[in-house]
């Protein structure tokens, strides 16, 4: 495939005919290889959003939530999402029984980096005593 | 032009509108108004013919030095768009600054195909200060030494036959050309814009666009601008078919692609067509906003779109990918600029290069930004820019946009009255590129008419897919005229 032979000898001062058929063919162009890469990206996509099928058909054979769940069409990685209330219940827990009774606030809940190796490291050299 | 430097300088600044380009523009255009040494200068070297032709009159012998100015000014390469009294007045002109020693006009070349409308028009002149004088025509070109230096070799008298980069002389100096010289070799091979797409690659996270990917035809119906723009050039009567193309791409609101499309088509535009770019890409929250009002309703403004579903890394590789390969196919010419755009963004994606990845959102782009906008500016010379012209690409550039914002606009309308699940029709006017300032548009005018509903990341689809819409344009645009003239 190649870009649209049809001008291939555009002249420096075109006619209006030629202007027209040169501007049609170009917005046409621009248009049809945008529109067939929006249908291989459907495409795409249905074979990526086709293994949450199982799930919603199994959430929906549940008789207690099938029929009144608002969430009945959301995908299932939401619902897998813990509770921002339970996250703070269970990091306040977790600071409380580290600091113990010493007064504490929590003021934000943040995600934090996955420097497991980093961490890593500073268990084993904390783990030797410095002479 | 110090004038123009002060509203740029004062538009950047103080308004804020794109100033990490405009910035470097407005300065590099103080450089170029300024009796600079060893900025621009340009080494000696060969001097090659730019046609296939006959030599009309051919300048100098070995060892005969060759005087150009040190501050450059602009020189015509051709004689279309010189009438006989402007023809004259060149060779005039011409024949007092080198009686001064201050330029030689080394050859005047007659091509084999004239581009001339008509009958070229015939002119007698004198040449170079002697008493003999040469006829020339109205389509032959000037050919021009880059650099002082001395004669070290001639291959070419007049009434020689030539072919397009044939060399005709050589010109030696001690002098190595400026530091512009060689940073603006960015621009003129093309190597600027695609790094500039590197980053813009490794910046944008096309989920919202892989997530609904009928928004890419939102983008695409905004590209309806650049080509309207074109007809409206032409119309002016000002410029060749090439030129309006270039002047045309301002419509995509996409600064590298607006330079990489300049600097092939028509050289000579470059820095008013980058200028009129971004001036305009700061502007939109300006230009957009009543043309998206005038042509929405209160409820189609208010309509809320259905939540966007996540997109994982393989499915957001493999849309690289796809991308890259399908472009490239359909449009070769445009692969600087999708290759480069779709490899920044894998190497955002795919997780293992993050190093590479912040490199190309940081330092990359930010260096290639400042040497970019200066070399643009640098170009900026009074002779060059203050042209009617200019002004005319200016009112273009309003009118490239207006368009491609209004045709966004409507294709979201059209697309509702088919599409069950509808679309706000103001993320159609993001379709222009000019991420992300296109989509934040769309979000507070989505707002203003329902505050609680939120725009910016639906926009963010047609956005990303106008940056790949115009690099279609631009690639279609380089495919038939480079094959043209």
């Amino acid at each position: 495939m190649q870009t649209p032979a049809i001008l291939a000898s555009m002249p420096a001062h075109p006619e209006l005919g030629e202007n027209l058929q040169f501007i049609l063919v170009g917005f046409v162009f621009v248009i049809i290889v945008l529109l067939i890469l929006a249908g291989i990206t459907q495409l795409v996509g249905l074979l990526f959003k086709q293994p949450a099928k199982p799930e919603k058909s199994a959430a929906k054979a549940t008789p207690s939530t099938a029929a009144s769940s608002p969430s009945k069409n959301e995908p299932a990685e939401v619902t897998e999402e813990l509770d921002p209330a339970l996250t703070a219940a269970i990091v306040a827990a977790a600071v409380h029984a580290v600091i113990g009774d010493q007064p504490h606030r929590i003021l934000s809940i943040r995600p934090a980096q996955q420097s497991w190796a980093q961490e890593g490291r500073r268990q084993i050299f904390s783990s030797h005593t410095v002479r | 032009m110090w004038v123009v430097v002060a509203i740029l300088l004062y538009l950047a600044v103080f308004k804020e509108f794109e100033p990490l380009l405009l910035v470097p523009i407005a300065f590099g255009a103080l450089l170029a108004n300024l009796p600079t040494k060893n900025m621009t200068d340009t080494p000696p070297g060969e001097i090659l013919s730019p046609v296939s032709g006959v030599v009309v009159a051919a300048y100098g012998e070995p060892g005969q030095s060759v005087q150009m100015p040190a501050t450059p000014r602009q020189r015509p390469n051709h004689m279309t768009k010189l009438g006989e009294d402007g023809i004259e007045k060149v060779f005039d002109e011409e024949n007092l600054l080198y009686g001064e020693g201050r330029q030689t006009l080394l050859y005047v070349i007659r091509g084999d195909e004239s581009h001339s409308e008509g009958e070229p028009v015939s002119v007698q002149v004198p040449w170079l200060g002697s008493d003999e004088t040469i006829t020339v025509r109205g389509d032959d070109y000037l050919v021009w030494a880059e650099a002082s230096g001395r004669m070290s070799q001639a291959f070419i008298k007049a009434g020689d036959a030539v072919t397009a980069g044939q060399p005709l002389a050589r010109v030696f100096s001690d002098h190595n050309g400026g530091l512009f010289h060689y940073i603006s070799l960015g621009i003129i091979l093309e190597i600027f814009p695609p790094l500039i797409f590197l980053g813009v690659g490794a910046l944008t996270d096309f989920g919202p666009l892989i997530a609904n990917p009928r928004t890419l035809l939102l983008g695409a119906a905004a590209q309806f601008g650049v080509f309207a723009t074109y007809l409206g050039a032409m119309a002016s009567g000002f410029f060749t078919s090439s030129e309006a193309a270039a002047i045309g791409i301002i419509g995509g609101a996409d600064g590298p692609t607006s330079i990489f499309l300049a600097n092939a088509l028509s050289p000579d535009l470059m820095a008013p067509i980058a200028v009129a770019a971004y001036s305009y890409m700061a502007l939109v929250p300006v230009i957009q906003p009543p043309i998206m009002r005038a042509l929405t309703t209160k409820s189609e403004r208010q309509i809320r779109m259905k939540s966007l579903r996540k997109v994982g890394r393989l499915e957001k590789l493999i849309f690289a990918l796809i991308v890259t390969i399908f472009c490239i196919l359909v449009a070769p010419d445009a692969s600087p600029l999708i290759g480069m755009l779709m490899l920044g963004n894998f190497l955002r994606e795919c997780g293992v290069t993050q190093r590479l990845s912040k490199a190309a959102q940081n330092e990359l782009i930010n260096i290639v930004t400042i040497f970019l906008g200066a070399s643009v500016g640098i170009t900026m010379t009074g002779d060059r820019f203050l042209k009617a012209e200019t002004l005319m690409i200016l009112a273009l550039g309003v009118v490239a946009f207006s368009i491609a914002t209004a045709s966004g606009i409507i294709m979201a309308k059209g697309m509702n009255l088919f599409s069950k699940s509808k679309i706000n029709p103001l993320i159609g006017s993001a379709g222009v590129s000019a991420v992300p300032m296109a989509a934040r548009v769309s979000q507070v005018e989505g707002q203003k008419a329902d505050p609680s509903n939120y725009l910016l990341m639906h926009a963010m689809g047609p956005n990303v897919a106008g940056v790949i819409g115009t690099a279609l344009a631009a690639g279609y645009f380089m495919a038939v005229f480079a094959s043209s003239h």
